[in-house]
């Protein structure tokens, strides 16, 4: 072939049809040159995965391989049909078939032009073994270590010669696998053994090689180029020492670090211009040095091939190196001088792959919902990537190379934060938001990192990998709308999107007269005595409204949101109310559970919003705003970030054990600015006198008084007495009675009644206690009062007016408030209201607190028990007869659970008859004295308790505290803990739980919850989590993937939108968005759907899991089929949780396949014979991707196939993935014996 | 190496020649823990099973190692059940038949979990009956309820979190078992903690219970050492099986479980390994093994996965 020019090349290759045996990335990068430079026709091998991958847009055709993913290492078929079609010639791109030597015979073998380096000199070059002889001949200096493979005693002379730390190598490994690093002599044979087994089982060969181990090396290359004449050339290093793993992450040209310097890189370019041309190689090449912190290079190999990172030398020099490869594989003269060819550029590439780096970099595929790519000034991009693309798993996680250049480091560093910031891909996860970490670490920005930064620096790590809040709200969207209703929110699933819709959410807003904003309000604040003195004088009767809390909790399922809570509580702030109840009992923790929304941000907003009126909270003594005692520590730290936050706080304890409430009483009661507002949990019951709880009063004041170091009497002015009728069942009488009672004990003491309207006597009940003499009621607005919460304000107070007595309440601004819930209330009616509606009158026998009444009762009815209901109100009614406690959280659900349980294992057992007997039992038992109960009664209830569950045994044992009458009698114990009875009794304790409760690490609860969020948390999220931990949580995680839940319209939260809606909203920064939803695909057979809209004028999809896809049958499933000794199917229904084995693999019989899980056991499922894996149809690693996969019992997911021929090299001696096979892709070698060179 | 107080004959160093109907052999894993071996050795190396008083007469070694099943004593294991793969390989470990380490390197949990193993508790892997309970698709929801039977009739109450922890009066995990089923042989590797509680730190996060020492119902730690417990144990094990199990179907399973079963009736959250949660009250056991939980939709269900935590 005679010596051509660049022009002539082009003259040939114009309309001549030129192959990339490649895909994704290199093969668009090659495509591009091959269009561009010669006007040439680019073709590409694709799989059907990658028919239209992006990277295809590149190519003019594509050479389809059919459906094997694995089809790109075919070289012989890829040959075959590429000179069916009348390619000139073949690049091979990197990775895949780009190093094997076979590959430029081949072509020539076919009459086509291999676009690399020839056989031979690729051989001599890229063999690790070879090219370490090769380069000692020529005095370049290689890393000290054996000259081939050894065994453990050459190793360990070796190794002794050189010096401990030292690698093990495995011959037939490289890109950073088969490694082993040995620190010393002791740990050399362990390690040697370990070392060739994982070459055996990695590279098919177990020959491992040892190299001295060097620390603190940078990974320097020299890319060469050379043509077929004897002309090299050599660039500038590139600097790939950022690699993670030995997988280069980052690539810098020139060097920015002080030690290389000119006369290193000029030694390194001499070297590698030596080797290229002692063995009379052409095309492109990479050689690659270890160079120590003294700036020692060692060769390490070299790379016969285009690399992954050749484009930062492109930038440097404005040159194109593919252009030119090809031209010299045509015979082209190489064109670059040092005269010609000067470096003018810094540059820089980041990979950017589909990984997350927080997990490992663990690879993951999937729908790539939205796609931006950087531009500007400097900055390249070579990319697979595009919005819509399915990235899949089948091959590496390369999504694109960012490259940026400019005329210094510091420009091209500062592009890069730029490029990587405007960088978007969403729906998959990518090692863009590591990069910004790194390129904001000063001794990366100075050059200083070697080869183990990023192992060294697991900060790194730390970032919250956020998108943009109206994506996110974006993405909340498209979820709801495409299921029709709101999983979030946690009501199950109460609509489809197809049901009709509720109106659109356009509130009219009534404005607040300024005079009336300008009044301040009659309450005194921040001084305690002072506002107690106003409450107790000032002759109104005062008001708490509960409309945001107590009321929703009772009929909403606390599912009113902050965002409607701010439009209502400016009203609410100008009626004159003595306080605002907004916060605590369960309304704090279904916030954060299914309104992903931090209550003390809700709270802080909310004293925003109404900074004129005190705002009230609930808290559960021992058990603050959660369900268990808490440590004393949690609850203290919780009681003053409340006291910031709040001013009333109300604490009940279900019991009246006093002392639970102590650790509260103590934060609250020395801060004067806040008033604290113990209660008495009441109920109308035998035992429960008014002289009962005169008594607890007094247990209350005393220790008010110990805390505050006063008197009884002076404990009276200082704190409010609550009054909680949780249930509603306290009759007017008896409310009249207590009042009249505690006034004339305690004449100072200020009494704040809180009832519930359940038995319909809200009115008369607290009407007897205001004119007895309670100075505060909690009602709530009559547009949103219902059933189970509190009365309404308007009537109630007209009825005390009526009684003679004064109210205080700007009624107008009442009226305001209602006409706003008007428009609010009917979505949370239709969606959140309970099942159960209306008066109970019965609660004065069964009991049950607020919204309870109806939740608990509908339980029963969704659990297939309705026609037992009334039996279960009956038992509720005879069981407080004999275990003596107030119906309030948790106390309430103690009893209904032990109600329920008992039922329905009456019924299970025995019928209603069953059922009816239990119940007499318990009703005479409830009813007659001890004495005159017979022998078999007193047999027969030992079966009322029978069925009750651990937390009844607890209450019993006293571990929620001291039983307020006492404990049971003792054949109560014998009923709930049958033979162990006296141990039972022997066990309870009057202790609070507190005393045996040891105090929470904060430290290390931190430490957890910084793990979750990847950042240090705030000390209010560590707060929320302490107290609940799963909820808390799931507010952090929501907010991360779906913004701020506030921001949608309350038609929006509840319903979504349909395709063609538009909506107008706004971020919490309060910057506008607009989306307009496009479509709602049908879910495919995994049940996903797709979801497309406008997003302030960029398209984006999201995919929604719309039904439980494979479950329902409508996943095609293959059988194994049992007549096929081939076929191995799951053993049974489980979760596939580990394969162990690929396609192409050899397995022997009773080698593991997989291994199922079902519910604790682990099944093996093994080879039933020799053979090769034909198929996997699914896989699974549980310990790295922490999911595991479903299967059906008998579903085919191996499929094997006889035992081919074995590879013809003894060392290897591996079996063949099929008898056409050539050469062995295990060892490389020839796979057959009469196979000619 | 000091002599044994008794004769060799109770506490054997050689492989039984076929499966042995009971008998106490020390041996020592080999490699990898695919062959094992036998030694005398390793009689000295399995103190710490044995506890502090080794018997002093022959008299008392007879009774000391009386067992009703062969038990293979090991010092350190990488795990017990790689071991009693090997034995059962080699076709010496009958029904009930079990493999006890002082220490394992690499003890297994749940999904490849480690099992931390520090000295002190029992690690004891043993070989289950072939019986058609044992095949249903829960055996391990049986072997749990069957341990917690005979730990409980050895004065050592327990409570069942589904499918198998066993919890102490403390709500603290105290046993996990595990099963692996490999070419029909069904084994059953338990973690008892007796003296030493595993590592806070490593402990997995998501986990329901935190660790706890097996407690008597004086909420006393057990004081014994582990081939003690298991001695009791398995003879336990072995009479509340043929009493109870043998000829029990599967429709027996609820009522077997359930008197056991903890947090029943009350509100839990069943958590799957993607993140998805299932909130609800907890029923009851299906016969089949299941959980049923009834979630506030009303709807009810039959979860065969998933980790169980309260409310």
């Amino acid at each position: 072939m005679s010596r051509k020019t660049f022009e002539q090349v082009v003259q040939e290759l114009r309309g001549k049809p030129i192959l990339v045996a490649n895909r994704g990335i290199p093969a668009r990068r090659i495509c591009r040159s091959i269009r561009e430079s010669f006007d040439a026709i680019p073709v590409m091998t694709a799989t059907d995965i990658d028919k239209t991958a992006p990277a295809a847009s590149a190519a003019q055709e594509l050479l389809l391989l059919g459906e094997n993913p694995r089809a790109y290492l075919d070289l012989d078929r890829i040959v075959r049909l590429a000179k069916q079609r009348g390619i000139v010639a073949i690049h091979p791109g990197w990775g895949f078939a780009s190093e094997d030597e076979s590959f430029p015979r081949i072509c020539k073998e076919a009459g086509m032009i291999f676009i690399g380096a020839e056989e031979e000199p690729m051989r001599l070059l890229g063999n690790k073994v070879q090219v370490r002889a090769l380069a000692k001949t020529l005095d370049i200096p290689v890393v000290p270590g054996s000259d081939g493979a050894v065994d453990v005693p050459k190793a360990r002379e070796i190794a002794a010669k050189i010096g401990f730390p030292v690698m093990l190598k495995a011959e037939g490994g490289g890109g950073g696998r088969g490694i082993f690093e040995v620190h010393s002599e002791a740990g050399l044979e362990d390690a040697f053994f370990k070392a060739s087994t994982m070459a055996q089982a990695s590279f098919g060969n177990p020959r491992v090689y040892v190299e001295k181990f060097l620390t603190n090396v940078r990974h320097i290359e020299i890319q060469v180029i050379a043509d077929k004449y004897g002309n090299v050339f050599a660039f500038d290093e590139r600097d790939c020492s950022l690699q993670r793993n030995n997988q280069k992450l980052i690539e810098i040209t020139p060097s920015p670090w002080k030690g290389l310097t000119p006369e290193l890189r000029e030694t390194l370019k001499g070297y590698a211009r030596k080797l290229v041309l002692a063995v009379g190689y052409h095309s492109v090449a990479t050689v690659e040095f270890l160079v120590t912190a003294e700036g020692t290079p060692y060769l390490i190999e070299v790379n016969t091939r285009l690399q992954v990172e050749h484009g930062i030398t492109e930038c440097r020099y404005g040159i194109d190196l593919v252009e030119e490869q090809i031209a010299i594989a045509f015979g082209s003269g190489l064109r670059f001088t040092e005269q010609n060819t000067r470096p003018l550029q810094h540059a820089m590439q980041v990979r950017i792959n589909c990984e997350d780096p927080q997990k490992g970099f663990s690879p993951n595929s999937g729908l790539v919902s939205r796609y931006v790519s950087p531009g500007g000034l400097g900055v390249r991009i070579d990319s697979n990537l595009s919005a819509g693309y399915e990235f899949p798993s089948n091959y590496d996680s390369a999504g694109a190379l960012l490259i940026t250049y400019a005329h210094d480091w510091t420009k091209t560093l500062g592009i890069m934060e730029r490029a990587l910031g405007e960088y978007t891909v969403g729906g998959i996860k990518t090692t863009i938001p590591f990069y910004r970490q790194v390129l904001k670490y000063p001794l990366f920005r100075q050059g200083e990192c070697d080869t183990r930064f990023i192992a060294a620096h697991p900060d790194l790590m730390d970032y919250p990998d956020v998108a943009r809040e109206s994506e996110r709200t974006a993405r909340l969207i498209a979820d709801i709308s495409a299921l029709g209703y709101n999983r979030f929110v946690k009501l199950g699933e109460y609509r489809t999107s197809t049901t009709p819709r509720m109106p659109k959410f356009e509130p009219v807003l009534p404005p607040i007269p300024n005079a009336v904003r300008d009044e301040s309000s009659p309450y005194p604040r921040g001084d305690r005595k002072a506002l107690l003195s106003y409450v107790r004088d000032s002759g109104f009767v005062h008001f708490t409204d509960t409309t945001t809390r107590d009321n929703t909790q009772s009929n909403s399922g606390n599912r009113f949101r902050l965002a409607e809570d701010l439009l209502v509580t400016p009203y609410l702030d100008n009626c004159n109310f003595f306080s605002l109840e907004t916060g605590g009992g369960a309304h704090f923790h279904v916030n954060l559970m299914a309104n992903m929304t931090s209550p003390f941000v809700e709270a802080r907003e909310m004293n925003r919003v109404a900074p004129k009126t005190m705002k009230q909270i609930l808290v559960r003594s021992t058990n603050v705003l959660g369900y268990r005692p808490q440590p004393r520590n949690v609850m203290q730290a919780t009681a003053e970030k409340i006291c910031e936050e709040f001013h009333v706080i109300r604490s009940f304890d279900f019991l009246n054990h006093i002392e639970n409430m102590k650790p509260f009483a103590e934060v609250v009661l020395h801060n004067k600015g806040v008033i604290f507002e113990p209660s008495l949990s009441l109920t109308y019951g035998r035992g429960f006198t008014v002289e009962h709880y005169l008594g607890v009063t007094e247990e209350i004041l005393r220790q008010t008084a110990q805390i505050l170091g006063s008197d009884l009497h002076e404990a009276s002015r200082n704190i409010i007495l609550g009054l909680k009728d949780m249930a509603g069942n306290c009759p007017p009488h008896f409310m009249r009675e207590l009042v009249t009672a505690l006034r004339n004990k305690w004449p100072e003491l200020v009494l704040h009644h809180h009832r519930h309207y359940t038995d319909g006597l809200f009115v008369p009940a607290v009407a007897e206690a205001a004119k007895a003499g309670a100075h505060i009621i909690d009602t709530s607005m009559g547009a949103a009062m219902r059933w189970y919460g509190q009365g309404e304000i308007l009537s109630t107070a007209a009825y005390l007016e009526e009684l003679g007595l004064k109210t205080n309440l700007n009624k107008n601004m009442l009226r305001e408030c209602n006409f706003v819930l008007k428009q609010i209330m009917p979505y949370y009616d239709r969606y959140t209201a309970p099942y159960f509606q209306g008066i109970d009158y019965d609660v004065v026998s069964h009991g049950m607190p607020g919204g309870a009444t109806s939740s608990s009762q509908q339980g029963a009815l969704n659990q297939g028990y309705i026609h037992l209901l009334p039996q279960m109100l009956r038992f509720l009614a005879g069981l407080r007869q004999i275990v003596h406690y107030h119906d309030v959280t948790p106390g309430s659900q103690i009893t209904w659970n032990t109600a329920f349980l008992a039922v329905t294992g009456a019924h299970r057992r025995g019928g209603t008859p069953a059922v009816e007997h239990l119940l007499q039992v318990l009703e005479h038992v409830a009813h007659t004295p001890e004495n005159e109960l017979s022998k078999e009664m007193k047999e027969a209830r030992l079966d009322i308790y029978k069925d009750c569950n651990d937390a009844f045994r607890g209450l019993l044992l006293g571990e929620y505290g001291k039983l307020p009458l006492g404990f049971p009698p003792d054949w109560v114990y014998q009923s709930v803990f049958g033979e162990d009875w006296k141990n039972a009794i022997a066990k309870r304790t009057e202790h609070s739980p507190l005393d045996s409760l040891p105090d929470a690490d904060f430290d290390a609860e931190r430490a957890a919850l910084r793990e979750h969020l990847h950042r240090d948390p705030s000390d209010e999220e560590l707060l929320l989590y302490l107290n609940h931990p799963a909820d808390a949580l799931n507010t952090f995680e929501f907010r991360v993937n779906y913004g701020n839940p506030n921001n949608l319209p309350l038609d929006v939260w509840f319903e979504g939108l349909q395709p063609g809606d538009e909506l107008n909203f706004t971020d919490s920064q309060e910057k506008p968005h607009h989306l307009s939803l496009m479509s709602i695909r049908k879910p495919d057979e995994n049940g996903v759907s797709i979801v497309r809209y406008v997003l302030d004028s960029e398209i984006m999809s999201t995919e929604v899991q719309v039904t439980k896809g494979g479950a329902g049958g409508k996943q095609n499933v293959s059988k194994a089929d049992p007549d096929n000794p081939y076929h191995v199917g799951a053993p049974s229904n489980g979760d596939l949780w580990v394969t162990y084995v690929s396609p192409g693999q050899v397995v022997r019989k009773g080698d593991e396949l997989f291994n199922i899980s079902i519910m604790k056991q682990e099944k093996a499922v093994l080879a039933p014979m020799d053979g090769i894996v034909k198929r996997v149809l699914k896989t699974a690693d549980y310990s790295g991707s922490k999911k595991m996969v479903p299967v059906r019992e008998g579903e085919l997911l191996v499929e094997l196939g006889p035992v081919p021929s074995v590879c013809a090299n003894p060392a290897c001696g591996k079996p063949l993935p099929a008898d056409t096979y050539t050469f062995c892709p295990y060892c490389g070698g020839k796979a057959k014996s009469d196979v000619k060179e | 190496m000091s002599e044994a107080p008794f004769s060799s004959n109770f506490l054997s160093a050689s492989l039984p020649d076929k499966p042995a109907a009971s008998g106490c052999f020390a041996l020592t894993e080999g490699l990898g823990g695919e062959a094992v071996s036998f030694s005398l050795e390793a009689l000295f190396g399995v103190e710490a099973l044995l506890g502090p008083t080794m018997p002093q007469s022959d008299e008392a070694a007879a009774d000391f190692f009386n067992v009703p099943a062969p038990v293979y004593l090991c010092d350190e294991v990488t795990s017990t059940f790689a071991v009693a793969h090997a034995l059962a390989q080699k076709g010496a470990l009958p029904t009930w038949g079990a493999v006890l380490a002082a220490c394992q390197t690499a003890g297994k949990g749940q999904l490849r979990r480690q099992w931390q193993s520090p000295r002190g508790n029992l690690y004891v892997t043993f070989r289950l009956p072939d019986n058609p309970l044992f095949q249903t698709s829960a055996p391990a929801l049986v072997t749990g309820v069957l341990l917690a039977m005979a730990l409980g009739r050895l004065g050592y109450p327990l409570r069942l979190k589904w499918p198998n922890d066993l919890l102490n009066r403390d709500q603290a995990k105290a046993a996990g078992i595990l099963l692996e089923n490999r070419g029909g042989v069904l084994l059953a590797g338990v973690g008892v903690n007796l003296r030493a509680l595993p590592d806070v730190q490593q402990l997995r996060r998501e986990r329901a219970a935190p660790a706890g020492l097996l407690l008597t119902q004086y909420g006393e730690p057990a004081p014994l050492a582990p081939f003690a417990l298991w001695q009791a144990l398995v003879r336990e094990a072995i009479s509340t099986y043929d009493q109870t199990f043998a000829n029990a179907t599967a429709e027996a399973l609820p009522d077997l479980v359930e008197p056991f079963l903890t947090w029943r009736g009350e509100s839990v959250t069943v958590s799957d390994t993607d993140g998805t949660l299932l909130s609800g009250m907890l029923e009851g056991i299906s016969p089949a093994g299941g959980l049923c939980l009834r979630t506030s939709d009303g709807r009810s269900h039959e979860l065969f996965r998933g980790s169980l935590a309260r409310a």
